[in-house]
């Protein structure tokens, strides 16, 4: 009995293969760990309206190197700001020891360039956020957020570009899994075309632009929201409701989007374990955001008077800094960043590079 | 013999995945120079002052002239400041030192006293300038309140008048259940405390705004007073009725006995018979069943009666000359029990009794200066009806 497995084709570059040192993949780790508090902490800032609790820069109260533990845990603002500026300042120091590493391990010249673009990623958005404090600018705020999530996005795509997994080789039956013997997308992929091809290689264009695609998209919902959150207190309403409806459009093609990214993977892709378990994780969390995107709203600007006409009355006080206000809020900025970074990973692993399987002969 | 250039490592990995790295590279040039030119564009663009924006709501523009305008707004600055620097006018009743941790930027300090409350909890639904017309207001039912007026929904004070210093904090602590208001309840004291005293501020400034724009207007001239003879005719007068706010408030009696449910059950009977008689207009806009289903559907409060035209085409008209849309008053549906001046017995006493001020809601009980349709019992016995139907 014959195996119909396409032989495994080495990679160009196999030397590579054995990928970047453990550090660099371990310190991408880090640099997540520690940037997800940042953003998560910069957002209670933002809900808490601590952004100016300290009004210098970038020393604290004239504090250049330790501010007090006793001043800092004293006053709730305080410690959320200066929280935000020492996990920064963490942030910081792992983005430079992250490139380093990088920069001399990493055969990949891009990866090399995406440590240093992260460096200055950093050095740029602790600027933003000393300006916002000196200049008390809520718009630059309102930059230095959506500066964040593009950060962290950039650290997540470090953890996969580093990792063991992308550089490890895909099993030979790999050909075999994505569909080649059960999807009907057997036939030739165009009239006088080469048939025989995987899913992957017939659809794996529209994949990496749909997967690249849907990162944007969320990209762009955080940048909505982040609108929102950062109102300057002179605008026009009519700027809101833009914003608003805006968001809630969006909201909807992403979440509805991610639902179909998912079964549409599941289904023509289901050898790609990685990118099918993202998109159904994306699914998830978009779905999840839906529910918290309307409980923020609620603890934020109460029950709409139509809510309780087409849904149930619902006897509820706004509360400022009251802890449903901060729970939902924080967790639906929260989510939106891990929708983010999950979005940037899908996208990763669709535009992997297919080392694994024969590549398709031109047309004649 | 020539040695073949073998292609670098990163050339063959693009040419695997089909990254282009001339484009990763100009990519990431890009994302740094437009990063780096943000944060210069950006710290070169620090805010500038903030100002009060004046008040033209429903102004036709082609009958005040930009001079006089601006006279208006150079009287005001002189006489209440700017948002950043607020004054306070000789015999204004208002207190500087109780203004300044509300007023001026957001900041802090140290010691973790706020400044700048105003702006933190307030503006961006109510407007730097209390006009009600912040960012977010458009999309508010009811819209925020435009302090400018002077008018204030809940108080406890007879009709027409201020609301008392204790009125307002009560909202602030209670906040408007069912609509965006929040309560501040986190909030100390000392910042509750400053928070009301802005707001008297930006009320008792809208007020005299209003008074020297309807003067120019009338007199069709520069600024016909002095600066002497605005703080008499027109800051003294309106300060005047805000200190006599504190004796025009109403204090709810004991109610009757309702200790038994016979009792309770008798004051809710005599509470609906109350509800639908001609005096009390309960059902006129509440309905038979205080569903909010009344006869009286067209409501409108005072800030919204001035945007309807009798006709659809004079209210578009009219609608640009507001920077919010019309919008209607809707009745309480008491089933739903959600009652926005708070939901004590007491509190239900003062909305039946001095009614809800700039709103359709009138006041039904007695009051200084005003005798009132029902007696301090009937509008027990209404408070008890009403109560009665929102636990059905």
């Amino acid at each position: 009995m014959s195996s119909q497995r396409p032989s495994p084709i080495r990679h160009p570059t196999s030397d590579i293969r054995q990928g970047p040192s453990r550090w660099s993949h371990g310190l991408a780790w880090a640099l997540v760990c520690g940037t997800f508090p940042l953003v998560f902490v910069g957002g209670l800032v933002t809900t808490y309206g601590a952004g100016m609790a300290v009004p210098d820069w970038p020393s604290t109260f004239g504090y250049w190197v330790y501010y007090p533990l006793r001043s800092w845990i004293a006053v709730q603002d305080v410690f959320l700001e200066h929280g935000h500026r020492v996990l920064g300042q963490i942030v910081g120091v792992l983005t430079i020891a992250l490139a380093i590493v990088l920069w001399r391990s990493d055969p990949r010249r891009f990866v090399r360039w995406l440590g240093l673009t992260a460096v200055l990623g950093v050095v740029v958005q602790g600027t933003l956020g000393g300006l916002r404090v000196i200049g008390n600018d809520v718009l630059l705020a309102d930059v230095h957020g959506c500066v964040a999530q593009l950060f962290f996005a950039l650290a997540a795509a470090l953890v996969t570009l580093t990792s063991r997994a992308w550089h490890a080789a895909r099993p030979a039956a790999y050909a075999e899994t994505s569909g080649l013997r059960t999807s009907p997308i057997t036939a030739p992929a165009r009239p006088g075309g080469p048939a025989g091809l995987s899913c992957r290689q017939v659809l794996g264009p529209a994949l990496k632009r749909t997967t690249a695609g849907m990162a944007v998209l969320v990209y762009v919902q955080v940048v909505l929201g982040a609108q929102l959150r950062h109102l300057l207190r002179d605008a026009s309403p009519v700027w809101f409701v833009v914003w608003v409806w805006l968001h809630l459009i969006v909201a909807g093609l992403a979440a509805g989007g991610a639902i179909g990214l998912w079964l549409w993977i599941r289904r023509r892709f289901s050898g790609m374990a990685r990118p099918r378990r993202r998109a159904a994780l994306l699914a998830v969390l978009l779905e999840v955001q839906i529910v918290l995107g309307a409980l923020t709203w609620l603890t934020n600007y109460g029950w709409p008077e139509w809510a309780a006409d087409y849904i149930w009355p619902l006897n509820y006080t706004v509360c400022t800094g009251g802890w449903q206000q901060i729970v939902a809020t924080t967790s639906h900025v929260a989510a939106g960043s891990l929708s983010l970074v999950t979005a940037v990973s899908l996208a990763l692993w669709a535009w992997r590079p297919e080392d694994a399987e024969p590549r398709a002969a031109p047309n004649p | 013999m020539m040695r073949s250039k073998t292609p670098s490592p990163i050339v063959l990995h693009a040419a695997a995945t089909g990254i282009r790295v001339g484009a990763v590279r100009r990519s990431a040039a890009g994302l740094c120079a437009l990063l780096a030119l943000a944060a210069i564009w950006f710290s070169g663009c620090g805010p500038e002052e903030a100002s009060f924006r004046l008040n033209l709501e429903g102004r036709d523009p082609a009958k005040i002239r930009p001079v006089q305008n601006e006279a208006v707004r150079d009287a005001l600055q002189k006489l209440f400041g700017t948002p950043d620097k607020p004054l306070a006018p000789d015999d204004s009743g208002l207190d500087l030192a109780l203004l300044e941790p509300a007023s001026g930027p957001i900041g802090g300090d140290a010691q973790g006293r706020q400044t700048g409350l105003y702006r933190r909890y307030c503006a961006v639904c109510h407007g730097t300038s209390g006009d009600g017309a912040g960012p977010t207001a458009s999309m508010l039912t009811p819209y925020p309140r435009d302090f400018r007026s002077g008018v204030f929904k809940y108080t406890s004070t007879a009709s027409g008048a201020k609301p008392t210093r204790d009125d307002l904090t009560g909202v602030l602590l209670r906040g408007v259940p069912g609509t965006a208001m929040p309560s501040h309840i986190q909030l100390r004291s000392e910042e509750i405390n400053a928070l009301v005293e802005y707001v008297r501020y930006l009320s008792v400034r809208g007020q005299v705004e209003t008074y020297l724009l309807q003067l120019v207007v009338d007199e069709d001239a520069y600024l016909p007073l002095s600066m002497k003879e605005i703080l008499e005719e027109g800051v003294a007068p309106i300060a005047q009725q805000w200190a006599q706010a504190p004796s025009l408030a109403v204090t709810p009696p004991p109610p009757p006995k309702t200790d038994t449910a016979e009792l309770w059950a008798a004051s809710v009977a005599r509470g609906r018979e109350l509800y639908v008689t001609k005096d009390a207009q309960c059902v006129k806009c509440h309905g038979p069943e205080g569903a909010g289903d009344g006869e009286d559907s067209e409501l409108y409060d005072d800030w919204n009666k001035p945007k309807k035209g009798l006709t659809a085409e004079r209210t578009a008209e009219l609608a640009r000359l507001y920077t919010l849309p019309l919008q209607k008053v809707r009745p309480r549906n008491f089933r739903e029990g959600v009652f926005r001046g708070g939901s004590r017995p007491e509190d239900l006493y003062l909305r039946i009794c001095v009614g809800i001020k700039g709103t359709p809601m009138p006041a039904a009980g007695p009051a200084p200066g005003a005798r009132g349709v029902l007696t301090p019992d009937d509008i027990w016995h209404v408070v008890h009806y009403v109560l009665s139907l929102s636990r059905e």
